[in-house]
């Protein structure tokens, strides 16, 4: 039983050996041929200097939400009524100023 | 890795990985060992340990080890990784991540665990972490192609597609000039075509075009350089050329209807409805007319004109067409022509002619007007195309009269057979359907279409026990039933859930709706070996338009019958919740004292035999199973096959919220997902989702009986709430008294002026009616008597059909039965509901539910064993037996599959 385990463990791993080289040629993995890196910086920068105003409008908003006064208490009952997640109803509820029937009302859109 | 190993041990410990990564478990595993014998403790060869146990199938003991490894050594980045691996391999993605995320907290620039982190973020759309990782792998090994690609993907899926074509075209500027080389230029290819589809997605089709026409020698794919050629040429006005090159393409295939529609685009002749003016159909009549002498082995060229002529013309041109495809006996001539049945006046036309040219046949044995002689296999197809006509036209008597004729004619031919089985299921009678369409299936066993479609009759005449067997006879052997869940058999359990629904066996319902969810959720999962194959084999055409694919699965057909087949059974259950143990003490209590511990220790007993028995089966099958394929490898056994956990469920409605969620989510357009949502919320009191969903009704169809209902019961709800106390309470009167407004229904009058004014607007439908009667019953209870008359007033009118002989009446057999139910359970009023069954027999003749005298429910002796009613009656065995050919099939089954 153990000789019949053992040769069956042998077919195994020789099986599964074959299917991985199998699957290395279907996948065809190549290393990545290298590029040119003194054109790669210059096109590195290029694509950069664009993203940090896209940031920079972010962070401010965020700011102006995080200021809005709302009621804790709002945010349960909206999370609970409507089955939504509490950071999605807090969000809701700053974008509307606090007002929670308005939140609840876009909401429902 | 392995750094705080001496030599010896560090060596081993890259073997283990080494091991792993070429699926050597074995050696991995004893390397492991080796070193855990002098260090037990090291946490990285503990994780690892585990890691390729988990490949072994030894899932609990590497769950375990991989955490001991990582409580160990908590600062190692590959407990982490590791950690996040088995997650991955039991897709608890979320898990999977947060685990990524630590081990790049230790070790931020790990390239490996970058990747991996990646194909996790966009399997899962986290498309701003993605666009984030992808920047960093680029920023950590810029000189490699796949993370340019893989950037501009993410900025592309995160809806920045200006952003991508800035980064590839970046990409393309640190290429050489005589880039590409011989073997890469398919891909290379590829990539340009992706940029330029982005350009004309972006807006910016000029750009694509000039960009096409210089890069024309590097795209290798010369069949989509034209397409997209003439496509961009037509978006940017350019006619001309447009006709010209859709005219190439036309050379090249003339059954491409997308390159017909282009030129018809290019010579101003297309609408997108269909409508034309009389002069633009002589222009589209001389421009086929011309094709067709060009292309005179298109089929497509000689169908399109029957979309957009009229009158006279038509009949000249369907004529034209119809007569060489009946000589030829083409079976899918309907199906072909079946569109046209929704275009006005066409329908008529089609029977007229068809018609004539069956009298012709009959009378000559030609065609009008010719002296060939037909072959006779021409009248079969005829009459064939009649009763096809009559039965989409819903005068299921003549369909019939016509494919008793045609199988007279000619008897051996199947389609006749399930043509006729078809018709029969629309008039109603779903028995004899299946009973037919059994008939069919046994002139050509080898046939599997004909066996589905048995199959599908079968269950649709609720015999699922039947119905199972005969579908097993077209599957892998040993599996069997198992087999029709691994090929993902939608249709089927679908179909198999819907009859047990219909049977009020919920549990088995829902193991047949959920198994299709779960093929939904297998096929989300298929998705994520894409991400890192496609980015390699430059397909990103493909791969984009795959996820986009995705994103819209959960709104496929299948899943919304099966998600809506799941919430309805949980309704169900909520309704009407199971007779569980408390029932059944019920009826011990009953008993004497004695009798009743006799007849506990004998449950007991029953039941410890039967957990023993399915043991036993259990391990018989794995035993067979391990004989045959000779691994180990064994599937496991199904605890629950007939779904009775399914049903043993606290919270039926959390469930249903669960799958609702989903349909809200992808099916937002659907009536049925916001009728569902409506039943759910109402249940849950939740409020706020129930008007969600009225709102939802209203915006899609207001003028529906259904939308109707909803509303007026809903304001009926509201209008009997008491006055709000709690703060949650108040919220939500403030959001209805906010809302309300917007129901211009409800304008200055009460619900039942409302009410009221919804019937006058729809006086002449059964449906309206009997939603209006059904909501003055809920709103005035003691108007019982003048619903129940509301409905029983209604006419069922005639329509008139021209051209054909007889008339249709415009009631729907499957209204009839909602409103017989709605008299039986909602109106109580049995007497009426019996009354309104006498009336419909009359007018649904074949319909078993109502028993009409042409039913099978009332005669099965007469009908002749040849038209297939024998047995109806009888049991699903017997039935099975007396066709006596399934076991003579069993037999067989070998030969041909």
């Amino acid at each position: 039983m153990e000789a019949g385990d053992e040769a069956l463990e042998m077919v195994d791993s020789k099986d599964l050996q074959q299917q991985s080289k199998a699957l290395d040629k279907l996948t065809d993995h190549v290393e990545d041929r290298q590029l040119d890196s003194s054109r790669v910086q210059t096109a590195m920068a290029s694509i950069y200097a664009s993203k940090e105003a896209d940031l920079q409008a972010m962070r401010m908003r965020e700011k102006e939400l995080a200021a809005v006064k709302i009621n804790a208490a709002d945010i349960d009952i909206i999370a609970n009524e409507l089955e939504v997640d509490k950071k999605v109803a807090e969000r809701t509820l700053r974008e509307h100023k606090g007002d929670a029937v308005a939140a609840i009302r876009h909401l429902l859109n | 890795m392995g750094a705080s190993l001496p030599p010896k041990e560090a060596n081993l410990f890259k073997l283990i990985v080494k091991s792993y990564e070429t699926k050597q478990y074995k050696k991995g595993l004893k390397a492991a060992d080796t070193i855990l014998k002098k260090f037990p403790n090291h946490g990285e060869t503990l994780s690892m340990k585990g890691l390729t146990l988990n490949c072994m199938d030894r899932k609990s003991e590497a769950y375990e080890l991989v955490r001991l490894g990582l409580k160990n050594d908590l600062k190692s980045h590959v407990c982490w990784h590791v950690y996040g691996l088995l997650y991955r391999s039991d897709r608890e993605y979320r898990e999977a991540i947060k685990c990524y995320r630590n081990a790049l907290r230790i070790d931020p620039d790990n390239i490996e665990i970058l990747r991996d982190l990646s194909l996790l973020q966009a399997q899962m759309r986290d498309l701003e972490g993605f666009v984030e990782t992808r920047q960093q792998l680029l920023t950590l090994k810029p000189n490699h192609r796949m993370n340019w690609i893989g950037f501009a993907v993410a900025h592309h899926l995160n809806l920045n597609g200006s952003k991508a074509v800035d980064i590839l075209e970046a990409y393309e500027g640190t290429l050489d000039d005589d880039y590409p080389p011989e073997n890469e230029r398919c891909e290379h290819g590829e990539m340009l075509l992706y940029k330029i589809s982005l350009l004309e997605e972006c807006g910016f089709p000029e750009r694509a075009l000039e960009e096409l026409h210089k890069k024309e020698s590097k795209i290798v794919d010369k069949l989509d350089y034209k397409e997209q050629e003439a496509l961009l040429l037509l978006k940017l006005g350019r006619f001309e050329e447009g006709e010209k090159l859709f005219r190439v393409l036309l050379a090249m295939n003339p059954d491409n209807y997308r390159y017909y529609e282009g030129l018809q685009r290019c010579l101003g002749l297309y609408s997108e409805n269909g409508q034309y003016t009389a002069d633009e159909i002589d222009r589209l009549e001389n421009l086929y007319r011309v094709l067709a002498h060009q292309y005179s082995r298109s089929s497509a060229v000689k169908r399109i004109p029957l979309d957009f002529l009229r009158d006279d013309k038509f009949r000249e041109a369907a004529e034209y067409y119809i007569r060489p495809l009946l000589t030829k006996g083409v079976p899918s001539l309907f199906s072909d022509l079946y569109p046209l049945y929704d275009h006005p006046g066409k329908a008529d036309i089609l029977g007229e002619l068809v018609l004539k040219l069956e009298q012709s046949l009959k009378s000559t044995g030609g065609y009008p007007g010719s002296v060939e002689k037909e072959p006779p296999s021409t009248l079969m197809w005829t009459l064939f195309y009649l009763a096809q006509h009559y039965d989409r036209r819903g005068q299921y008597d003549m369909a019939l009269t016509k494919i008793d004729e045609a199988i007279e004619h000619t008897p051996t031919v199947i389609d006749l057979y399930c043509v006729k089985s078809r018709i029969l299921k629309h008039a109603g009678d779903l028995v004899a359907a299946a009973a037919l369409a059994d008939e069919a299936r046994c002139m050509d066993l080898a046939d599997r279409y004909v066996n589905s479609e048995c199959v599908k009759r079968m269950l649709q005449a609720d015999q699922v026990a039947l119905a199972e067997k005969t579908a097993v006879l077209f599957t892998k052997d040993g599996e069997q039933h198992n087999n029709l869940y691994d090929m993902q058999c939608m249709w089927y359990e679908l179909a198999s859930g819907e009859s047990y629904l219909r049977q009020g066996e919920l549990g088995r319902a829902l193991k047949k709706f959920l198994a299709v969810e779960k093929h939904y959720a297998d096929i989300t999962e298929d998705q994520f070996d894409f991400h890192s194959y496609c980015l390699r084999k430059m397909t990103l055409r493909t791969y984009v338009e795959m996820l986009k694919f995705q994103d819209r699965l959960h709104s496929h057909a299948y899943f919304r019958k099966a998600a809506c087949g799941a919430i309805r059974c949980y309704l169900k259950l909520y309704d009407s919740p199971l007779k569980s143990a408390s029932e059944e003490d019920d009826a011990m209590s009953k008993l004497p004292p004695s009798q009743k511990k006799k007849l506990k220790q004998k449950l007991r007993k029953a039941e410890a035999r039967a957990k023993k028995e399915a043991e036993v089966k259990i391990e018989e099958s794995n035993a067979t199973s391990f004989a045959k394929s000779g691994k180990r490898h064994v599937k496991p056994v199904d605890p629950d096959p007939h779904g009775e956990k399914l049903i043993q469920i606290e919270d039926p409605l959390a469930e249903a919220s669960k799958y609702l969620k989903l349909l809200l989510k992808h099916s937002s357009d659907c009536l049925e997902t916001h009728l569902l949502s409506f039943e759910v919320n109402m249940r849950k009191q939740k409020i706020l989702l129930a008007l969600q969903a009225i709102k939802h009704l209203m915006r899609l169809d207001a003028d529906d009986p259904k939308s109707h209902l909803c509303l007026i019961k809903f304001f009926h709800k509201v209008d009997s709430l008491p006055t709000p106390v709690t703060d949650t309470e108040k919220l939500i009167w403030g959001v209805l008294e906010a809302e309300r407004p917007a129901f211009s229904q409800l304008h200055g009058q009460s619900l039942i002026e409302a009410n009221n004014s919804f019937l006058e607007k729809h006086r002449e439908s059964l449906m309206h009616r009997a939603a209006v009667a059904e909501l003055l019953y809920v709103l005035e209870p003691n108007k019982k008597a003048e619903a129940v008359k509301l409905i029983e007033d209604s006419v069922n009118d005639l329509i008139s059909i021209n051209g054909g002989q007889g008339n249709v009446r415009s009631w729907k057999l499957n209204d009839c039965i909602t409103v017989h139910k709605l008299l039986e359970t909602t109106l109580v009023d049995h007497d009426a509901a019996s009354r309104w069954k006498v009336r419909c027999a009359e007018y649904f003749l074949y319909s078993t539910y109502f028993r009409g005298i042409q039913s099978s429910a009332n005669n099965q002796i007469q009908k002749s064993p040849a038209n297939g009613a024998v047995g109806l009656n009888a049991s699903e065995d017997s039935s099975l037996s007396s066709n006596g050919r399934l076991e003579k099939l069993n037999a067989l089954k070998d030969l041909h599959i």
